[in-house]
């Protein structure tokens, strides 16, 4: 995350000083690129430092203070900037802790189904055989049995909670990587580098971490970074029909579910967190977009 | 083409097979159903005969025999919370879900491939842009999300539109709608890229070049080619319908086999959440084989491969 850092502040110091010859040097569409970082950056810190940054204990109800208004609003205050629940949580505090529930699931979730599907996709693309067929006929299955319907299945027989759902979404989302790497990996064999890596005696786990590894890592990393929005989306479907997150985890999803009672009279409090919901996922879908532009034009039909 | 479509429909019938038999052990797995509904005061002896009636005390083994061999009869046992039969329940439901999936189905063709059409032939221009930033926003979306706010807007505010419940069309409207955002948004990338990538091809220029009309060259040589690439997508999508239709049901209270199989899961009431696994497993299934008959149909070069 520092690396990225730098680079927003990179962006404003040579835009502050020396313009020109700092904005040659920085990638084309630099200043979209900017604000997706600051936010992936304000999203992160939120996660990471929750309990810090809280105005207030997201879980501490208080009965004379509930359905405040947001602080435009004339029944607001700045006391509870973003209103407060039917029991009087701070809304922004919960929103706070939520972002801590997705970005563990994120977390856990992107580099699971990332390992998992690329080393299955190395091994089928270049072992090729049993291996190869088993683990297509797995993905084909997995891509047309609907995810949804079995995460409910699971959470009805174990409970809802977060580890159930972050191996569910594991599982369910290795297949994309270890179809798209399976199919590179299918037309780099027969390129000259590999041949002679072989010729040359490498072994298959050379091979494959060595040469083949490198050449897949654009598209995987263009496809994580699509992912993010399925994997947040999903969670908060799930925990919106109450199969996610467990009764003690703040989560958007739920929030949007308590807040739906209320819909009629206090509208923002589904409005945050489904406003939250819309923007991390959408900023991960730019982010993908510009970094399939940036590292490679024609990789249209990665999804 | 007959002989090449044999198997796959026998690999079919295995996947609906496996399905059903997950299905079996995972709601056995949900916990005892008895439990959940039997008073407070019953007594022991009470609940040892419901479990009895249910056949919970026969071997597993014997239970899943039975279960298979019901499945052949349609007969999947009584819905322990209403007491109707299984397949009963889910079949009176399932016109409701098939009504709004194949209502999402044509907004999302009648929405998506005409705008990525469109956006395509004008790439770059401020509707193109317009229009990919729409689409993006609506992939972003989560669906209840979109449902509620459309609830919000157009029955709280507006009142224009019921909140929720089936009846006449004005129900349909936001069910649909909400249900078609993620499609609509994903057929218009798929066939702005699609139709992109068949225009840059050599043919293309050719039939230009021979002096063709703009009309003919888009819609005979480009479209038919771009939606060649499509059909399994929007296959795919059609049977992502019906399972996501649970959601929206539940967003919006229509009475349909999602909100049902939702219900049963909370209520733990096994039978029908196999009637309705198992209908929607067939449903993905059946989708699959006729996107490989139309697609065997539609491309002359896989019907020859076919044939080997």
């Amino acid at each position: 995350m520092s690396a990225q850092g730098a680079s927003v502040d990179d962006a404003f110091g040579g835009l502050l000083a020396r313009q020109r010859r700092w904005t040659r040097r920085l990638p084309r569409g630099w200043p979209l690129l900017s604000v997706y970082l600051v936010l992936i950056g304000i999203f992160v810190i939120a996660g990471v430092f929750a309990d810090l940054i809280a105005p207030h204990d997201p879980t501490d109800q208080n009965l004379i203070s509930r359905l405040q208004g947001p602080v435009w609003q004339e029944d607001g205050t700045s006391e509870h900037f973003l209103g407060t629940d039917g029991l009087g949580r701070d809304t922004l505090s919960r929103l706070i802790k939520g972002s801590q529930t997705s970005l563990l699931v994120i977390a856990t979730v992107i580099p699971g189904s990332l390992i998992l599907g690329t080393a299955a996709g190395l091994l089928a693309g270049w072992r090729r055989g049993a291996s190869d067929s088993f683990a297509m006929r797995l993905v084909e299955v997995q891509l047309a049995f609907p995810a949804l319907l079995f995460a409910l299945l699971i959470a009805g027989m174990l409970g809802p909670s977060l580890r159930n759902v972050i191996v569910i979404l594991i599982v369910f989302l290795w297949a994309p990587y270890a179809r798209l790497v399976r199919a590179e990996v299918l037309s780099l064999r027969e390129r000259e580098f590999v041949v002679a890596a072989r010729t040359l005696g490498a072994s298959d786990l050379r091979i494959m971490v060595q040469h083949l590894l490198p050449n897949v890592v654009n598209s995987v990393v263009i496809l994580a970074t699509l992912n993010v929005s399925t994997v947040i989306i999903a969670e908060a479907s799930l925990s919106f029909l109450g199969a996610g997150a467990g009764p003690e985890t703040i989560s958007w999803g739920k929030m949007v579910a308590e807040g739906r009672d209320l819909l009629k009279i206090r509208f923002w409090l589904t409005g945050f967190p489904g406003i939250t919901i819309m923007i991390v996922a959408l900023v991960g879908n730019l982010l993908g977009d510009w970094l399939r532009d940036y590292l490679d034009p024609q990789l249209r039909n990665i999804q | 083409m007959a002989s090449h479509l044999i198997p796959r429909v026998l690999q079919s019938f295995a996947v609906v097979f496996v399905v059903v038999s997950l299905v079996f052990v995972g709601s056995r797995l949900i916990g005892d159903p008895i439990e959940a509904y039997s008073a407070r005061n019953a007594t022991p002896e009470a609940i040892e005969a419901a479990r009895d009636r249910l056949g919970l005390l026969d071997p597993m083994i014997v239970q899943y025999g039975n279960f298979l061999w019901g499945v052949l009869r349609l007969d999947f046992g009584d819905s322990i919370f209403s007491e109707q039969p299984a397949w009963d329940e889910v079949s009176s439901r399932l016109w409701a879900t098939v009504q709004l999936s194949l209502a999402a189905f044509v907004l999302i063709l009648a929405i998506g491939v005409p705008i990525g059409v469109l956006a395509a032939l004008r790439r770059g221009s401020v509707p193109d842009l317009i229009a990919r930033l729409i689409a993006l926003v609506g992939q972003s979306m989560p669906n209840f999300w979109l449902g509620l706010l459309l609830i919000f807007i157009f029955a709280v505010q507006l009142g224009w539109l019921p909140t929720s419940g089936r009846g006449g069309f004005e129900n349909l409207i936001m069910p649909a709608i909400t249900l078609a955002g993620f499609g609509a948004a994903a057929a218009m990338r798929l066939t702005r890229s699609g139709m992109l990538e068949v225009l840059s091809n050599d043919y293309i220029r050719t039939a230009r070049a021979k002096g063709l009309a703009d009309r003919t060259v888009i819609l005979r040589h480009a479209l038919r080619n771009a939606l060649l690439g499509l059909i399994t997508v929007l296959g795919i999508m059609l049977a992502q319908l019906l399972a996501g239709s649970i959601i929206i049901e539940v967003v919006f209270a229509w009475p349909g086999v999602g909100r049902l199989i939702f219900r049963s899961i909370t209520l733990r009431d096994f039978p029908v959440i196999q009637v309705g696994v198992l209908v929607i497993a067939v449903w993905f299934v059946a989708i699959n084989i006729l996107v490989d008959i139309s697609y065997n149909f539609l491309d002359p070069r896989i019907r020859v491969g076919g044939a080997t």
